[in-house]
């Protein structure tokens, strides 16, 4: 008898490629439904100010127009987030950055709902607008938000910092600066909505999250939850930036209103002008360590931006904070993270959810360290590493799966390969290699994080997932079906997996957090392995043996040299379909509000990158040339969709890292890919290579973890540990643009 | 197109002149090279026959931007915008390009030099530009040209663009003529005329270069402060590009010592 | 917008006799009209390069051609490139590659590179970035696009290395 293949660790690719490369794949702006009219957004021309009062009538009496909306036609709540549901769907009474959203206006084609936008007459009364974090703090400035600027305050204590540094033999310390940056999904923001005609909406949407698209349209129309129904449609990207469904309560909003379907899509100036970004970061940040190079202490302070709006402002800082000492054991913690308030674009969620901007500046510091003890930075991290003995910033000790110090040691390695390749510069380019580390908690860590699974198996063998974590083109779709056709034993091509109807699948919580793989693909395998059980105890029955003496493979149970077709069983037992569900929320304990510590997360994921990087002398231009990652997935479900995910990551971080930036005067003044610039194919190495050091997660579904935002997170901080070695000074500020580092290099001569 | 969408510019007629067949041609002719106001910037970059005799305007206009710009975007569109940046002006300025501007009171030719009035303004009075004309350098010339950008992608607009054709003489000890344009670093691309006079005639070697370089951005440079980059890291820039074409065409001129 | 023009354009091998409004571009001829939505819109400024087509075999952002334009010209969509059901070599081998993430760019970037191989069967690496730096991808850092590509390029020469 010939062993089935594993699902497990095969590079299959995802089940909607096809559809993909063809030109079928339907995003929400591909759907159009009879009597369908176009939706557009009024928003504020003004950081801060007060509304006095909104005249429509001039744009209800335009051409084409079937509604005009305000705050008051909202039935039900006016509040909507991701977390914190502070911000107004529509502003009623103060609007708190430019972009802040006023009304909406339904007409028979978007132009005609553009030009009935203009006829909007808003009364506003200008306030003073606080643009600048710093400047938020102080005791005079404006105040953003009724409750003044500091929208949310966490600390991590743990050990006697003070006496730590008091005693160090060496201290160091500096103020590092991240901006804010666009996700740039290539799809921007939409939603179609129409109502049902039995008293309930459905909903399509580009998403991150559809059940969350639900309860927020079901607050705002005050409708029960099992009256809104969402469909995702192929997602455009994400990156986080998918997680609050405004343009979804908009066109729901007006479809409700006006009896019409909406169709209602962002502009890509407006996507970039109105959606939330990352935090811009200001962080001090010091440590204290022996002749040894061990770290004895960290002092860190994050300032986080978190615009008008706290939003996902509050976990953000939480993670930066928990992820202050990063992959290394630092014995003394103190840790503040602060989100601001500011009259800005707000910020949220983005891939790697406050720890880019913790690793940018603890990577930094920790090549200062190497520097000035002397000791090569990889081997500094490896006497410094976390291992399964040694506890995490919060005080979590890992008992499996921290290969951390493998990875250094394969990092060593092909360091010392990159090496010939430094003698090679031309003439007037320097070049120098960057290591950046990180590790991050999979899955949300203010609250436990939880999925839950329906599996059914079909008398054809073939089976049905229904799980509702959205793929948005990470490839968890694939992933998930992977997972159940190895606990099933059929082929994964006969596994559907639904995950973008709230009608038919679960809440999973968000497509976020780097936690599908782990914390959906668990709930997906616990309930696959209730339905086996069911099968195969069925059969046992039948056969007089026990069920662990037979196999499920192919459709068929297995006992010794004889099968027993599924068709069979089922008959026999007049099943048609076996179903069951599980739900799984890993082991974890609260964080304690005045220390910081707890188990906050089921596992950990760790990274190592390497830059090898050219620096133009003349011009300070730097350019990434080659790029090695060495990841952390426990054991690899899907090879091809976990590369993927790390070619992306590193991507996005070469942006980050040196090109990416939003400016601001009153509002966002760069929003368009000709102003904000994004990497293209000629600003990534030619190679970047991908090695994934398994070491298998016992709690995770067939040994797998959650990782991808781990692409992301070292990045730039290894490309900023690249430059300041080829500069010889050290990079306190993204993103390293030439002009930057020409400035770091040609410092404005003291006058005589 | 951009700007039309954006309510930026509007228009009661838009006249489509690429259809024309003479706009749309490379022809050359008497010792001068004649392109057709609607030629894209991508077939002038590919065409045979200008790599052979302007490879610098090739080199160019393959930077202009994304290969689907560069199908669209039209050598006459791109003077016409008269944007301080725009890559075709440098390398035509330095070649001692004309355009022919045809109006209802006739037609006219103008050396690019003076076509240019200022950021969007060129000397155009309800006229229409039809052709460029750019002579064919000397064999012995040399040419280079520089486009800094923020990324490495094309169709990033320049910070600062250097183009550089210079003349030896026989000996490779002088430079005969020499000319140089700048993108980016005045209300319009310009010649580098303070350079320029700075190295005709002059011993070809590192001294010149050097006050060449450092006129070009003293002198001929008045850039502005933008959120691509300071005025004063574009100057630094220009001098820096201008003293790096020197070096560079001076190192594939026979004879010359390096600088 | 009451001004039309009458046209008759070429569009995945078919003849189409049109009236289009005067300041209605390819993109939304394509998309809104024929319902030919392979084609993506994602800046509608020509930055980022998902609304990829091929105009008389050259590839152009469709968002800032005018439908007028097109009088008298074949058009390729992404729709016309696996025409009869079979994919493309380089539709086939962006799967094969795992070129395909989101999949928003992917339409604009394969047409961009099946004008790319039209001209030049045999693309150095460098060129074939060349060729789609125009085109924007956020999801898969573009290593498996080149590669694909590459590979695809391959195939059509018939060499059929996947």
């Amino acid at each position: 008898m010939s062993q089935a293949p594993s699902a497990i660790g095969r590079p299959l690719p995802r089940q909607d490629a096809l559809a993909k490369v063809a030109g079928k794949a339907r995003y929400v702006d591909d759907l159009a439904l009879p009597g369908m009219v176009h939706g557009k957004a009024l928003r504020s021309p003004h950081p801060h100010a007060r509304i006095r009062s909104i005249n429509t009538a001039k744009a209800r009496a335009c051409p084409g127009v079937v509604a005009v909306l305000t705050a008051q036609d909202i039935p039900g709540a006016n509040s909507i987030g991701p977390i914190i549901k502070d911000q107004p769907v529509l502003c009623s009474d103060v609007v708190r950055y430019v972009g802040d959203p006023v009304a909406l206006v339904a007409a028979e084609t978007e132009a005609a709902a553009e030009a009935a936008l203009a006829r909007i007459e808003v009364d506003y009364e200008i306030l003073e607008p606080v643009l600048d974090p710093i400047r938020a703090l102080e005791r005079d400035a404006p105040a953003v938000q009724p409750n003044g600027n500091i929208g949310s305050h966490f600390k991590v204590r743990r050990g006697d910092v003070q006496k730590a540094f008091s005693e160090a033999a060496v201290v160091i310390q500096r103020r590092f600066f991240t901006p804010r940056i666009e996700h740039a999904y290539m799809e921007p923001e939409a939603a179609l909505a129409a109502a049902d005609g039995e008293g309930g909406i459905v909903v399509y949407s580009s998403t991150q999250y559809a059940h969350r698209d639900r309860e927020e349209v079901s607050r705002m129309l005050g409708l029960p939850q099992s009256r809104v129904r969402v469909r995702q449609m192929t997602t455009g990207g994400g990156f986080g930036g998918k997680l609050s469904p405004h343009a979804q309560c908009y066109a729901a909003l007006l479809a409700w209103k006006s009896g019409r379907p909406v169709k209602l899509r962002y502009r890509r100036d407006e996507s970039m002008i109105a959606s939330y970004k990352r935090h811009p970061y200001v962080t001090d940040m010091k440590l204290a360590a022996g002749r040894d190079g061990k770290i004895v202490a960290i002092e860190a302070t994050f300032v986080g931006d978190t615009g008008a709006y706290l939003l996902e402002g509050r976990a953000v800082i939480t993670k930066s904070v928990t992820h202050a000492a990063g992959p290394y054991f630092i014995p003394n913690i103190k840790a503040d993270g602060y989100a601001v308030y500011t009259n800005t674009v707000p910020c949220g969620a983005f891939r790697g959810y406050g720890v880019p901007q913790a690793a940018f500046a603890l990577e930094s510091l920790m090549d200062e360290l190497a520097g000035r003890l002397a000791i090569d930075p990889i081997e500094l991290r490896i006497r410094n590493g976390l291992d399964t003995t040694c506890p995490t910033s919060t005080g979590q000790i890992l008992r499996a799966s921290v290969p951390f110090k493998q990875m250094l040691g394969r990092a060593k390695v092909a360091a010392e390969s990159l090496r010939p390749l430094l003698q090679q510069a031309p003439e007037g380019r320097r070049r120098a290699i960057g290591v950046g580390c990180s590790t991050r908690s999979i899955g949300s860590i203010r609250t436990p994080s939880r999925s839950t699974a329906v599996v059914s198996l079909h008398r054809d063998g073939s089976i049905t997932v229904a799980c509702g974590s959205v793929d948005i083109g990470q490839g968890s779709d694939i992933m998930m079906a992977q997972v159940a056709a190895e606990e099933l034993g059929a082929s994964v091509e006969r596994v559907e997996v639904i995950s973008n109807d709230t009608a038919i699948a679960p809440d999973c919580e968000s497509t976020s957090a780097s936690r599908v793989t782990y914390v959906s693909g668990n709930a997906v395998r616990m309930a696959a392995a209730k339905v086996r059980a069911r099968v195969l105890g069925l059969a046992a029955q039948d056969l007089g043996c026990a069920p662990g003496d037979l196999k499920l493979m192919d459709g068929v149970v297995l006992y010794r040299e004889q099968g027993m077709s599924l068709a069979q069983l089922f008959a026999k037992h007049t099943f048609h379909i076996i179903t069951d569900i599980a739900e799984f929320i890993p082991d974890t304990s609260p964080l304690d509000p005045e220390t910081g510590q707890g188990s906050p997360a089921g596992t950990y994921s760790f990274s190592v990158h390497l830059a090898l990087v050219e620096v133009d002398q003349g011009t300070g231009q730097p350019r990434v040339l080659r790029y090695i990652t060495f990841s952390d997935a426990g054991r690899t479900i899907n090879p091809m969709t976990a590369a993927g995910q790390v070619h992306g990551g590193v991507a996005m971080g070469i942006g980050y890292a040196l090109m990416e930036q939003l400016h601001l005067d009153q509002g966002v003044t760069n929003s368009s890919f000709a102003t904000y610039l994004i990497p293209t194919a000629l600003d990534i190495p030619q190679e970047v290579p991908v090695e994934f050091v398994e070491d298998p997660e016992p709690t995770g579904p067939f040994g797998a973890k959650g990782f991808a935002e781990g692409s992301l997170d070292p990045a730039a901080a290894a490309i900023a540990n690249a430059v300041s070695n080829a500069i010889g000074i050290r990079i306190e500020r993204l993103p390293m643009t030439g002009e930057r580092i020409y400035e770091l290099l040609h410092p404005p001569q003291p006058s005589l | 197109m951009v700007k039309m969408k954006e309510g930026k510019l509007r228009y009661g007629v838009l006249v489509d002149i690429k259809r024309i067949p003479e706009m749309g041609s490379i022809r050359p002719e008497n010792g001068v090279i004649r392109l057709g106001a609607a030629v894209t910037s991508r077939a002038i970059a590919r065409s045979p026959l200008v790599r052979e005799r302007l490879p610098l305007l090739s080199r160019a206009l393959g930077l202009l931007g994304s290969m689907q710009i560069g199908n669209r975007a039209t050598i006459g569109g791109n003077l016409c915008n008269a944007s301080p940046a725009a890559d075709s002006a440098p390398p035509l300025l330095v070649l001692g390009a004309s355009v022919k501007l045809i109006g209802a009171r006739g037609e006219r030719k103008v050396p690019l030099e003076n076509f240019f009035l200022g950021p969007g303004k060129t000397v155009m009075d309800r006229e229409m530009l039809t052709e460029v004309q750019v002579p064919s350098p000397p064999s012995q010339g040399r040419a280079v040209f520089y486009k800094l950008g923020l990324r490495a992608a094309p169709e990033d607009i320049a910070l600062v663009s250097v183009a550089l054709f210079g003349v030896p003489d026989a000996g490779g000890k002088n430079w005969q003529d020499l000319r140089i344009a700048l993108g980016a670093l005045a209300p319009t691309a310009i010649r580098a005329l303070h350079a320029e006079e700075a190295l005709r005639g002059q011993p070809i070697g590192r001294k010149s270069a050097e006050d060449a370089s450092r006129l070009a951005a003293e002198k001929d440079s008045d850039p502005i402060t933008d959120i691509r980059a300071s005025a004063k890291y574009r100057r630094a820039m220009v001098e820096l590009l201008v003293r790096r074409a020197l070096e560079q065409v001076t190192r594939e001129i026979p004879g010359a010592s390096k600088l | 917008m009451s001004e039309f023009g009458k046209i008759r354009a070429t569009i995945n091998g078919q003849t189409y006799d049109l009236s289009v409004a005067l300041n209605e571009t390819l993109l939304e001829l394509l998309r809104y009209r024929l319902a030919l939505t392979g084609t993506k819109s994602g800046c509608e400024t020509g930055d980022c390069g998902a609304c990829t087509v091929l105009v008389s075999g050259k590839a152009v952002n469709s968002c800032l051609v005018l439908a007028v334009e097109i009088d008298g010209a074949s058009v390729t969509t992404i729709e016309g490139l696996s025409a009869g059901g079979e994919l493309h070599p380089l539709q086939q081998a962006f799967i094969d590659h795992g070129a395909v993430q989101c999949g928003f760019c992917a339409p604009g970037i394969i047409m961009a590179a099946k004008s790319l191989l039209d001209e030049e069967p045999r693309p150095s690496e460098e060129e074939i970035r060349t060729a789609i730096a125009g085109n924007l991808c956020r999801c898969t850092g573009y290593l498996s696009i080149v590669k694909a590509i590459a590979a695809a390029a391959e195939v059509l020469r018939g060499g059929d290395k996947r």
